[in-house]
């Protein structure tokens, strides 16, 4: 039986949503996903990691859960390629040996802060657009309300716009949100739900181009460390 | 008496003072490019009316006038005069009747030999032999740069789009020879002639009214029948030096590349300076960044011949009755591409207020840095390219952009910094070729035996204070810890914290720490995100 499917599956004119990410790659020798450094979670993803040149949004209650330690895997291997991690509007202070330690030079950051919740938008989207950044992770100030995210709103023409740019520099956008926007309509490729249990984290996928809603639980500080080739 | 022409077979062999551009030899005919020169000319008939710079879409049709004894006559005019029936060449006073809305400008010839001198400027971004030939025209040597830009047929079209940018028309001629380029500009002539053996054909049917003659020697020649080029070249030569004096004979060796011709090439001023008057005084940033554009590529070809790029822009924008606006822009890396300059100072103009509608726009560049082209790799795919070396210099164009919007204080860097202290350990410094962070100065930082947080409060929060109890939400599981930090005695701001990691209900981790001298408070310094 298991044999069987197999071949079934191996057959050249089934076409698989999971296989979408990987194929939609704009070029030879480009990959369309960076691992997340979690083996669940790649599991969970289409494409084995994050989607390039597409915005990810993470949604969750409150700070300091691992919404950021999540990512560190993917930034360090990011930047150990030579790219710009772009950091726009963080909440507080970066601590850069903290960084450092889990593997990521913090030379490799650039920081735009003290501007308004527009500017931030503009400044991710020129990010974005620019090859020379590999990751852009954006705190949008209206993060503290509910965003208007109907479908033709402001809030999602915005982040139609960010998934333009960040398909043109092809870079990992991400984009922090409230899980109150949860129920909104996102242009996003990929949209997660994080929230905490226990000392480790929930992760729900809501939305994700040719994947399923799945739901895993992992330590965000245990992510398994890929030694620099 | 003058003597008479005759077209006897005693044609004298020509002098064999043959420059360095002279024909291949005929048994292996080779293009003249290949390792000759190959001279393109430009010629703007236009300039009087194009050097007013660009005109707004809605605007009056334009013409420029020119004194002729006591009548004022049209020396230009733009596609909307014409399409009013306007002519170059009427009389003021007739074409005002034709068409009342027609604006007359006066020509200014200072004005229009400014516009030549920049259009010899943008020149240097394709030449190192650019000679200006007043009135209208420039002459350039092309041949060592069509490897470099691709051929011919791309240099030509890369050129026309710059030229179309900068709102400037030009009628193009390519010859071995500068002469017999302008001449074939100056006809109409636009197939490039890069062979020296098919000179002559080209230039035969060029009207001898192009070449620099005077008019009496026109009218004898018309007079004789000798209409073009090649009637000219078929005149044996001793009767055509006898008649006409040795500059007509001397006019037809140059074009043919028989006889040498030093010419006084074009050099870079040592400081770019420049001031472009508008047509019509206008606040539009469409029009001024139009403008400004034609003044950027000018710039940009004036750095390139002088191998230097610019590292701060001034641009003034003057007004009548009114200080000028100055826009100074500050480049994070020195840079002389004229779109991503004219990028930069569009984010600019967006912000700056302009009141006043402007007469004129100037821009003065004091600061020039020396600056080496980027060398591409023989080996290396430009895919790889892309990724390393590539990403230095399109991050400090993000960099230029985001800081032309948001100032230049809203980019930072992120710096580690050899001290204990948590607060002082990190710093974000303002993003500045000083500080790039590839060489911005790096501790070793202290490994934080239970670990450090992502994220660190500008400020210690009380515990106790109000507004602590509303972050938190209950009670506090401890984790870790202590983790005790005793520095920083020598400058005043000394610490003695014991950390400890601490899990809020909702799942927060923070990092608290509690003073070790009295009143032994506790407090939040972080949160691991």
């Amino acid at each position: 039986m298991q044999g069987a499917l197999d071949e079934l599956l191996r057959h050249p004119a089934l076409w698989r949503g999971r296989d979408a990410a990987r194929a939609a790659a704009p070029g030879e020798g480009v990959p369309a996903t960076v691992a997340t450094g979690f083996a669940v979670l790649d599991e969970c993803l289409p494409g084995g990691g994050w989607p390039l040149g597409a915005i990810t949004e993470i949604l969750h209650r409150s700070h300091g859960i691992g919404e950021l330690s999540l990512l560190l895997p993917a930034l360090a291997a990011l930047a150990r390629d030579g790219r710009w991690l772009a950091w726009i509007a963080p909440p507080w202070r970066i601590a850069a040996p903290a960084l450092e330690a889990r593997g990521i030079d913090p030379a490799r950051l650039l920081v735009v802060r003290g501007c308004s919740a527009n500017e931030a938008l503009w400044a991710a989207e020129q990010a974005l657009r620019s090859a020379a950044c590999g990751a852009v992770l954006l705190w949008p100030q209206a993060m503290r309300g509910a965003r208007p995210g109907r479908r033709g709103g402001d809030g999602f023409r915005q982040l139609r716009r960010l998934q333009l740019a960040a398909e043109t520099g092809h870079g990992l956008g991400v984009l922090f949100g409230d899980v109150r926007v949860a129920s909104n309509a996102s242009p996003a490729a990929l949209r997660l739900r994080l929230s905490a249990r226990g000392g480790d984290l929930q992760v729900e996928v809501l939305k994700s181009r040719g994947g399923r809603r799945i739901s895993v639980c992992l330590d965000p500080r245990a992510a398994a460390v890929a030694d620099p080739a | 008496m003058k003597p008479a022409l005759t077209t006897a077979s005693s044609r004298p062999a020509p002098v064999p003072c043959v420059p360095a551009a002279s024909a291949p030899a005929p048994a292996t005919p080779q293009p003249a490019h290949a390792g000759g020169r190959l001279w393109l000319a430009l010629e703007f008939p236009a300039l009087p009316l194009s050097a007013l710079g660009p005109v707004p879409a809605q605007s009056p049709p334009l013409a420029v006038s020119v004194q002729q004894g006591r009548v004022a006559v049209l020396l230009g005019v733009d596609a909307r005069a014409h399409a009013a029936g306007v002519r170059a060449g009427m009389q003021v006073t007739a074409a005002t009747l034709i068409c009342p809305s027609l604006q007359v400008r006066r020509h200014d010839p200072v004005g229009e030999a400014a516009a030549l001198q920049g259009l010899a400027a943008w020149c240097g971004r394709y030449s190192s032999q650019v000679c200006v030939q007043p009135p209208r025209a420039l002459v350039l040597e092309i041949g060592a740069s069509l490897r470099l830009f691709g051929g011919l047929h791309a240099l030509l079209q890369r050129m026309r789009d710059e030229l179309r940018a900068q709102a400037h028309e030009a009628a193009a001629g390519v010859a071995p020879t500068p002469a017999a380029a302008t001449l074939l500009a100056r006809a109409g002539v636009h197939t490039p002639v890069t062979r020296a053996e098919r000179l002559a054909g080209a230039l035969a049917g060029v009207p001898v009214s192009c070449m620099e003659l005077s008019p009496r020697v026109l009218s004898d020649l018309h007079a004789l029948g000798v209409h073009t080029f090649g009637d000219c070249a078929r005149l044996p030569r001793d009767g055509l030096s006898k008649r006409f004096g040795p500059d007509l004979v001397m006019a037809l060796d140059r074009a043919l590349g028989r006889c040498a011709d030093p010419r006084s090439w074009w050099a870079p001023p040592p400081l770019f300076q420049r001031r472009l008057e508008l047509a019509f005084e206008s606040a539009d940033r469409s029009v001024l960044l139009h403008a400004a554009r034609r003044v950027l590529y000018e710039l940009g070809g004036f750095l390139r011949a002088r191998g230097c790029a610019a590292a701060a822009l001034e641009l003034q924008l003057a007004h009548r009755n009114a200080p000028a606006t100055r826009i100074v822009l500050e480049l994070v890396s020195p840079g002389r591409d004229p779109e991503h300059l004219l990028a930069l100072l569009a984010e600019r103009l967006e912000r700056v207020a302009i009141a006043r509608e402007v007469l004129y726009l100037g821009l003065r560049v004091d600061r020039l840095v020396p600056l080496a082209p980027a060398n591409g790799d023989l080996f290396a795919p430009r895919a790889a390219q892309r990724g390393a070396a590539g990403s230095g210099a399109a991050a400090s164009v993000l960099v230029e952009r985001l800081g032309a919007r948001l100032g230049r204080d809203a980019v930072h860097a992120l710096v580690c910094v050899a001290d204990h202290r948590p607060e002082h350990a990190s710093a974000e410094p303002v993003w500045d070729q000083g500080v790039a962070p590839h060489t911005a100065a790096r501790g070793a930082p202290p490994a934080p035996p239970c670990g450090m947080p992502l994220w660190l409060l500008p400020q210690p929060r009380r515990l106790d204070g109000a507004g602590a109890a509303a972050m938190l939400d209950g009670a506090l599981h401890m984790e870790q810890g202590p983790w005790r930090i005793e520095s920083g005695w020598w400058d005043g701001q000394d610490v003695a914290r014991d950390y400890y990691v601490a899990r809020s209900a909702r799942g927060t981790r923070y990092w608290l720490f509690r003073e070790r001298r009295e009143p032994r408070r506790w407090f939040v310094h972080g949160i691991f995100a």
